[in-house]
């Protein structure tokens, strides 16, 4: 924390170099982030590119009351809406009741496949099933997740981040888990399915 | 604990936030209800399959780009 706000005190006197430092170990997390806002490589290197800049562009703002990496996801993900809205192409959803809140019980069976994943490994298939539900999640939900399981911001950082209270991050990031377990459940249930069709 | 309270609390124990006597809680329902436990080990593995999405570094070439943009923009 010390280190960085040396170097902050140095981007903010025009050091560029000291910026960098500053700005380039979220370089991957907001790539990772940008990626799944936009779902575009070329979008996700537009937001990565303008959050930079405008970080940048915007230094003297920043007074340190949040980590750096924590304000560079706020900015992308303002810029990430901003290049969504103008595209029209993504619906937003809010935060209305759906299924499966916390608490509720489950009407279906679900498929064990905690064994099935091999140890923590993504296999190719398993990876593409998980980034297509990551892709279909409402965004409210899929920037949450991306925030806390991906690039292991805190509750209280992604609150931070999106200017939310902590209770909604916590409720988006079960809702959003919830519902990408489920896929990954029906997922593994199709998979065993087919494997144990041709057998009787 | 009922079923229902363990879903409830289901998020602070995958993070770790929950405190020590309501993971004991949690424990012992999972020690005698299958059901809950296949709830928790399939969210566990779904939020290790996720951290494992965040692997991999961007292409080299875009980060040589963006350096070169930051240290050459006008003020």
């Amino acid at each position: 924390m010390e280190e960085e706000r040396e170097l902050l005190a140095q981007a903010k006197d025009g050091d560029r170099e000291a910026f960098w430092e500053l700005a380039s170990p979220s370089v991957d997390p907001i790539y990772r982030l940008a990626l799944r806002l936009m779902r575009s490589e070329e979008d996700a290197e537009d937001v990565l590119q303008e959050t930079f800049l405008k970080a940048l562009d915007r230094i003297q703002d920043f007074e340190g009351k949040s980590r750096f990496n924590t304000w560079l996801h706020r900015i992308a993900v303002n810029q990430g809406l901003m290049k969504l809205r103008k595209r029209r192409s993504d619906v937003f959803s809010v935060d209305a009741p759906t299924t499966g809140q916390n608490g509720e019980e489950r009407s279906y069976e679900l498929v064990d496949f905690s064994e099935s994943a091999l140890d923590g490994v993504v296999e190719g298939e398993t990876r593409d099933v998980l980034e297509k539900a990551l892709a279909e999640l409402p965004i409210d939900l899929r920037t949450v997740v991306v925030m806390r399981d991906i690039n292991h911001l805190s509750n209280a950082e992604t609150a931070q981040a999106l200017e939310l209270p902590i209770g909604a991050v916590k409720w988006r990031l079960h809702r959003g888990r919830t519902l990408l377990r489920d896929r990954l459940s029906s997922y593994f249930q199709e998979r065993v399915g087919s494997q144990g069709g041709g057998e009787s | 604990m009922k079923c229902k309270d363990l879903l409830g609390a289901l998020s602070e124990y995958l993070d770790e936030d929950a405190k020590r006597e309501l993971c004991a809680e949690i424990e012992r329902h999972l020690a005698k209800c299958p059901s809950c436990k296949v709830e928790v080990d399939t969210m566990t593995r779904t939020v290790s399959l996720m951290r494992h999405l965040g692997e991999g570094r961007l292409r080299e070439e875009v980060v040589i780009r963006l350096r070169t943009r930051i240290c050459t923009r006008h003020d």
